[in-house]
């Protein structure tokens, strides 16, 4: 098998969390943030762009550039996906 | 009102402020508001911005909570509009979502909030709707800071009137466990059904946690009851979330917990609970007890005795809940059959003849609060009953009320109570409805049947001043009721010979729970039918029938009383001995019908 491939392997169910709603994704622990929101606003049906949108694990925010393995995200671990919220 | 609180309290620094509220949905666009979140912001004059970490943190609270985003709201120093970034920057993107712009800094009276605010529903893809007035009014409906100590306001009473030491009781009680479990055979029956509807409508009234086990997940309803339409098990949850938004009913859990009691429809075998009270019914028997009941087959469509059996039951659910709470103190009720039709206990007289078509062609209802709710239950869950019902009452529902009022809920807050029955009947009953008292009604004397259900004796009597020519009556006070006939005025004890004396109850707080009323309002509803049915004419109560407390066991002249009033009183209310009232009697029998 090569590198590649093992990378490929590992996927992983987390449930992301987006106001009142949860849905339950299957992520490859090497995608990036940036992967992870663009496909979390893609089910969610929300409005682009994804820069506007942020992800905190266990009260930390998730660096759009890292993945997931970086920040040890488990099975079954719960992200919470946020949009910048400005009233005026 | 704590919205206008916060927004305040940063209008006075000159500063906006946001708020979000969140709550249950009990209808697709309508909600009930429960609590407020009001999260750490960066506040300024013109604006406001919420960190996206306290922006998770208030998700992560509605998800653990599991509560649903109902609206944010947020202040503006002037007019009440939504600006271009309000439309693109809300708390979450959820098509519904409300956003609610409460002008000047906040500073307006609580009771103009939904006249001077600017509200709007997100449509998706950032672009929002403005709502009218009457949409507003109509979908967002604010749960009172005061609603669960109001909610169970009377049912503390009783608790103290059983003397348990109510404050602690109440509580605990709040915590425990019910499960309502129907027997297979019994789901698909008519009798089934109003059983699990009228248990399940009378429950929620007085405790919060209850599941329900069905083999189905779906059910068509076969019956006429209120509040239920398409399926009878999403029916009964919106049901006990409309009466107490903290309900947690629920339908099938997966959950192996023990429950602190069961009350069984039928003779389902439930082991996970400490106690199991068993209810059955047929026609006009019902059976309530801690043995299997073995005496009913078949269906029948007649509610009454299933309504009977729901709200025993009920009574020996809430009983066992308290003897577990504060230890036994009340012993459990003997198996027992009773019979609405004849008010027998423990004798087999069938009767379940299927019901004929009946036309009600004039019945006053005087008074629509606990009791006159329950006779209006079962006459709409009576197939083939309708007519002309006039109902009166003077008053609005209040919290207070939805503990024993079986067709409000909390969407029925400070309607007439009228209206409550008049709604409820539509399509069954012609209801006209006068929301006044009786002594401001004035077709008073046009009335041949009277129903009585007031807790204002002077009412009593003015209606028996009337001398309609029959007079049902009904009264109860905590665990008791009585309910009365009165036909012969010049022969037979009065309504004011029941009531001699006055006392002041309109505004009383006294015990009262829903399963009491709904035991009297029911045998209530069977005498009027039996007013109508020719065959069932032999079977009218002569004068009186009296319970003495729902949580005996029935028993002849000890806890049951049945013509329990012998003869005119000499300290009548009505003075109904003396020559002037038979002067009356005899002039206003051309009046009558």
């Amino acid at each position: 098998m090569t590198e590649a491939q093992k990378r490929e392997d590992k996927w992983i169910n987390v449930v992301v969390i987006y106001g009142d709603r949860s849905e339950t994704f299957s992520f490859n622990i090497n995608f990036t943030i940036t992967r992870v929101i663009e496909e979390a606003i893609r089910r969610f049906n929300l409005p682009p762009p994804p820069v506007n949108y942020q992800v905190f694990y266990e009260g930390k925010l998730l660096e759009s550039h890292k993945s997931l393995k970086d920040y040890g995200v488990k099975e079954g671990a719960k992200l919470v996906l946020v949009h910048v919220h400005v009233a005026g | 009102m704590d919205t206008l609180s916060h927004l305040k309290s940063y209008g006075e620094k000159g500063y906006e402020c946001t708020l979000f509220w969140t709550g249950k949905f009990i209808e697709s666009n309508r909600a009930i508001v429960t609590s407020l979140f009001h999260p750490q912001q960066h506040a300024a004059a013109l604006g406001v911005r919420v960190d996206p970490l306290e922006v998770a943190r208030f998700y992560l609270t509605l998800h653990e909570n599991k509560e649903q985003l109902i609206s944010q709201v947020h202040s503006h120093p002037s007019t009440a509009f939504h600006s271009p970034i309000d439309d693109s920057y809300p708390i979450a993107h959820k098509p519904g979502l409300l956003s609610i712009v409460v002008p000047h800094y906040g500073f307006i009276e609580a009771k103009e909030f939904i006249s001077k605010v600017a509200v709007y529903e997100y449509r998706g893809y950032e672009t929002w709707r403005r709502l009218s007035l009457n949409e507003v009014k109509r979908r967002i409906i604010l749960l009172p800071r005061d609603f669960e100590s109001k909610l169970f306001d009377r049912t503390k009473l009783l608790i103290r009137h059983l003397r348990f030491p109510a404050r602690g009781v109440l509580s605990r009680l709040k915590e425990r466990r019910i499960a309502v479990v129907v027997d297979e055979k019994l789901l698909f029956t008519r009798r089934g059904q109003h059983m699990l509807s009228a248990s399940v409508n009378l429950l929620t009234r007085c405790c919060i946690n209850i599941d329900v086990f069905l083999p189905e997940d779906r059910v068509t309803p076969l019956i006429d009851a209120p509040f239920l339409r398409d399926d009878l098990v999403s029916d009964l949850i919106k049901l006990a979330l409309r009466i107490n938004p903290d309900s947690s009913l629920r339908v099938n859990p997966a959950s192996r917990a023990k429950y602190d009691v069961a009350l069984i429809i039928g003779e389902g075998a439930f082991t996970k609970a400490d106690y199991n009270v068993f209810i059955d019914a047929l026609g006009w028997l019902s059976y309530v007890g801690a043995e299997k009941p073995r005496y009913f087959s078949g269906d029948s469509e007649n509610p009454i005795g299933p309504l009977v059996s729901a709200s025993r039951g009920s009574a020996e659910v809430f009983k066992a809940l308290l003897n577990k709470i504060v230890g036994r103190r009340h012993k459990p009720c003997s198996p027992t059959i009773f019979s609405a039709l004849n008010y027998e206990i423990n004798q087999l007289s069938w009767d379940n003849l299927p019901l004929p078509k009946i036309f009600l062609d004039d019945v006053l209802l005087v008074g629509a609060g606990a009791i006159g709710n329950c006779v209006a239950y079962c006459l709409a869950s009576l197939p083939n009953v309708s007519g002309n019902l006039t109902v009166i009452d003077p008053e609005r529902v209040e919290t207070t009320n939805l503990n024993r009022y079986v067709l409000a809920t909390m969407t029925d807050l400070r309607a007439y109570k009228t209206n409550i029955i008049r709604k409820r009947l539509r399509g069954k009953f012609n209801v006209k409805s006068f929301s006044g008292t009786y002594q401001e009604y004035p077709h008073r004397r046009k009335h041949d049947l009277v129903v009585v259900c007031v807790d204002d004796v002077k009412t009593r009597w003015a209606v028996q001043l009337d001398f309609p020519r029959l007079i049902l009556s009904g009264g109860m006070y905590a665990d008791s009721f009585t309910i009365s006939r009165h036909d012969d005025f010049l022969n037979k004890p009065c309504l004011g010979c029941l009531y001699p004396s006055y006392v002041e109850m309109r505004h009383a707080r006294y015990p009262a729970v829903s399963f009491v009323s709904m035991f009297a309002g029911v045998l209530l509803a069977g005498e009027i039918l039996k007013e109508y049915v020719s065959s069932l004419r032999k079977f009218r109560l002569n004068t009186s029938f009296t319970v003495s407390s729902v949580f005996a066991t029935p028993k002849v002249n000890e806890t049951y009383f049945v013509e329990g009033l012998y003869e005119k009183s000499d300290n009548c209310g009505c003075r109904c001995k003396s020559q002037e009232v038979i002067e009356m009697y005899k002039k206003s029998k051309p009046i009558r019908c």
